[in-house]
């Protein structure tokens, strides 16, 4: 017995004696992790330690399946390789990917809000993510931090001597900036650009075929595009195919977006642009509402732009839209060749590359922009000689808010150092091939995809960069704004009340931002 | 008594996709995709240098004119078009591009690509499976295609 007590004191002993000396010793995961980041010459993250961050990467996420089959032939797979590489660099940081999204159809921005709404509140956001629309849609709402101090710092993802490696914002073009998808009312920077529009991210697909039967130039203006569709429609052809979303009732439908609302901007810019830096931010948006520069109730020319809208969708006397365009599926009408231009995502090309149904060739070019040769006080539109001209941001980074100031500082730090590891021009290029053709990315050594050579030849229409025609920003007022254009163009409203309402709700809307955005009126000569 | 019914009649139910899938193994062996060049032959981690690869498909011994080959990448790179239809001559070309070298993730490496008939199958999507492989290699250099920069001008 007394034997046997001596020898359960030793081997106690003995236990406790191995259990001070391991943790006395180095934690070889971190000691992996300084490792593998002091050779690659970028800082550890956490001391080394363990951090977990999630990811929402939207449409750029890895797919399910790595390896294409017969029946899942679409697989996505540079960004599982770009995760994977970072983990080796930063083997302590595990990156969760948050792989939820907004429903499909109907309101866009209502989708989101539903979508993230709850999950704020429940604290189950993601940490970082690159589909939430940056600025343009939630930049007011305080869902996400502000980026312009980060943007100062090095980034050593980026080799030494290219631009970005010292200061991490020098990797963009200047413009990108004062894009309002990036810039917030109160001029913060809350997202960081990640890919661009090719020029616009929409496109028309056109039947090479029926535009040489009936001898048809490419359509650069808005009234270019009606004249065309009009010999199409004579010629018994279905002269236009509408996207599925754009048969919605949207003040900020397609058209308005990038056919219109440019233009107009650059019409009144010397009005919008209060700084006189030649652009036109969100928070001079918000001033030129107050100001009364969209008031189709004041202004002649802030109502002829929603006629334009009117005149094609009035199905009786539009050349462009038929009666039913809403319930029409055109896909099989397109692949048989009955269709002459098809509008759709830059998205589409990759697949339109690949229908066998169609047989016939198709080219595509940029939404036709309005011009002096509608309304002769418009500016005439001017073009680049090939290629777009400073494309817009497509999709961006943004930090949510809540984690970066609720979670341990750790999930900020893996944050920043995963941005910038992916923002970095050899990893935006593989991600962008990987896209053929669909996206653009936004730094200066990013590659162009070779699916776009034909693309890069079309003649892009030259604008200012400005909100564009945006009366209704927040959630609720677009939407109320939405169902009276329906209404109007339906003919349940008459042009006086939908003048008036439309201003009503774009004056709430200015209102409610500047009361969350706190912006500073003062100056601002406010109508009665 | 019931149960051996049932049991017959998923038996002749079984039999009978058999005999259909047998049917439709025994016409895809008589389809063929060869290759007739793939140019240039050297082929380098540079979408810049895409590949043209120019095959002849056949099935029972004439040109399948109007059929439609699809083609799957097992591997990085793009395709221009993963379906496309045979020519009047029984031949179809595919344009691969090459994806990007980037060391440590995207580096030399043999590319495969799986071609198939779609159009051949009568019952069950049953059709032979051709596989072009393709040695992707570093390049010397870059080609020097265009980059954002182009665009931006700044």
């Amino acid at each position: 017995m007394k034997h046997l007590r001596r020898v359960t004191a030793i081997l106690l002993a003995a236990v406790m004696c191995l259990t001070v000396l391991g943790a006395c010793a180095p934690d070889s995961g971190e000691t992996t992790a300084a490792t593998t980041a002091q050779e690659k010459g970028v800082p550890q993250i956490n001391g080394g330690k363990p951090v977990t961050i999630i990811v929402n990467l939207g449409e750029y996420a890895p797919s399910d399946n790595e390896v294409p089959t017969q029946d899942a032939p679409d697989v996505f797979n540079s960004t599982r390789v770009l995760i994977a590489k970072f983990r080796k660099l930063h083997p302590n940081v595990t990156v969760v990917l948050d792989k939820t999204s907004p429903t499909t159809g109907g309101d866009y921005v209502a989708s989101l809000n539903q979508w993230m709404l709850p999950r704020l509140a429940a604290g189950t956001q993601m940490d970082i993510a690159c589909n939430l629309g940056g600025a343009e849609l939630f930049g007011d709402s305080d869902w996400f931090i502000d980026l312009s101090d980060m943007l100062e710092t090095p980034n050593a993802y980026i080799p030494e001597g290219q631009p970005g490696h010292d200061r991490w914002a020098d990797q963009w073009p200047t413009y990108l900036w004062s894009s309002n998808v990036v810039k917030n009312t109160k001029s913060e920077i809350v997202a960081i650009p990640y890919m661009l529009d090719c020029g616009s991210p929409t496109a028309y697909f056109y039947n090479k075929e029926i535009f040489a039967e009936l001898n048809l130039e490419i359509p650069k203006t808005w009234e270019e595009l009606f004249d065309t569709c009009r010999i199409i429609k004579d010629a018994g052809y279905i002269p236009f195919a509408p996207h599925y979303i754009n048969t919605n009732y949207d003040l900020q439908n397609w058209d308005t977006q990038f056919s219109l609302g440019p233009i107009y901007a650059q019409y009144v810019m010397e009005q919008l642009d209060y700084n006189g830096d030649g652009m036109q931010d969100m928070a001079e948006r918000v001033r030129a509402v107050k100001e009364g520069i969209y008031n189709p109730e004041t202004h002649a020319y802030a109502m002829d732009i929603w006629r334009q809208v009117k005149r094609k969708y009035d199905t009786v006397n539009s050349p462009i839209l038929q009666e039913g365009f809403e319930t029409t599926d055109y896909e099989p009408l397109w692949n048989e060749g009955k269709v002459a231009i098809m509008e759709g995502l830059m998205a589409s090309l990759p697949y339109l590359l690949s229908n066998t149904e169609m047989d016939f060739e198709f080219g595509l070019f940029p939404p036709p922009v309005i011009s002096n040769d509608t309304y002769d006080y418009l500016p005439e539109v001017q073009f680049t000689k090939a290629g777009p001209n400073k494309p817009d941001v497509a999709s961006s980074w943004v930090f949510l808010k809540k984690s970066m100031e609720e979670k341990d500082p750790a999930v900020k730090e893996a944050c920043i150092a995963f941005v910038k590891f992916m923002t970095a021009s050899e990893n935006m290029s593989a991600v962008v091939l990987e896209k053929r053709g669909a996206i653009l990315g936004s730094t200066s050594s990013c590659l162009i995809p070779p699916e776009l050579e034909e693309w890069m030849q079309q003649q892009f229409p030259i604008y200012p960069a400005t909100t564009g025609w945006l009366t209704a920003n927040l959630a609720d007022w677009r939407q109320q704004g939405n169902k009276l254009l329906e209404q109007w163009i339906y003919g349940y409203v008459s042009d006086e009340d939908f003048a008036r309402k439309l201003n009503e709700y774009s004056q709430a809307d200015a209102d409610a931002i500047i009361r969350s955005s706190g912006l500073d009126t003062t100056g601002w000569s406010i109508p009665d | 008594m019931d149960f051996l019914k049932k049991l017959l009649a998923l038996g002749i139910v079984a039999a009978i996709l058999l005999a259909l899938a047998a049917y439709d193994y025994a016409r895809a062996q008589d389809t063929d995709i060869e290759v007739v060049s793939i140019q240039p032959a050297q082929v380098v981690a540079d979408p810049n240098q895409p590949v043209l690869i120019t095959l002849r498909a056949t099935k029972h011994g004439e040109l399948a004119v109007g059929d439609t080959i699809s083609a799957l990448v097992k591997g990085q790179g793009n395709l221009s078009g993963d379906k496309v239809k045979v020519n009047e001559d029984g031949t179809v070309t595919f344009k691969y591009y090459p994806y990007t070298y980037i060391a440590g993730m995207f580096e030399e490496s043999d590319v495969v690509i799986e071609l198939r008939n779609i159009s051949d199958s009568v019952f069950i999507a049953i059709q032979k499976k051709v596989t072009v492989t393709i040695h992707v290699g570093k390049p010397q250099q870059s080609s020097g295609g265009p980059s954002m920069g182009d665009l931006f001008g700044e």
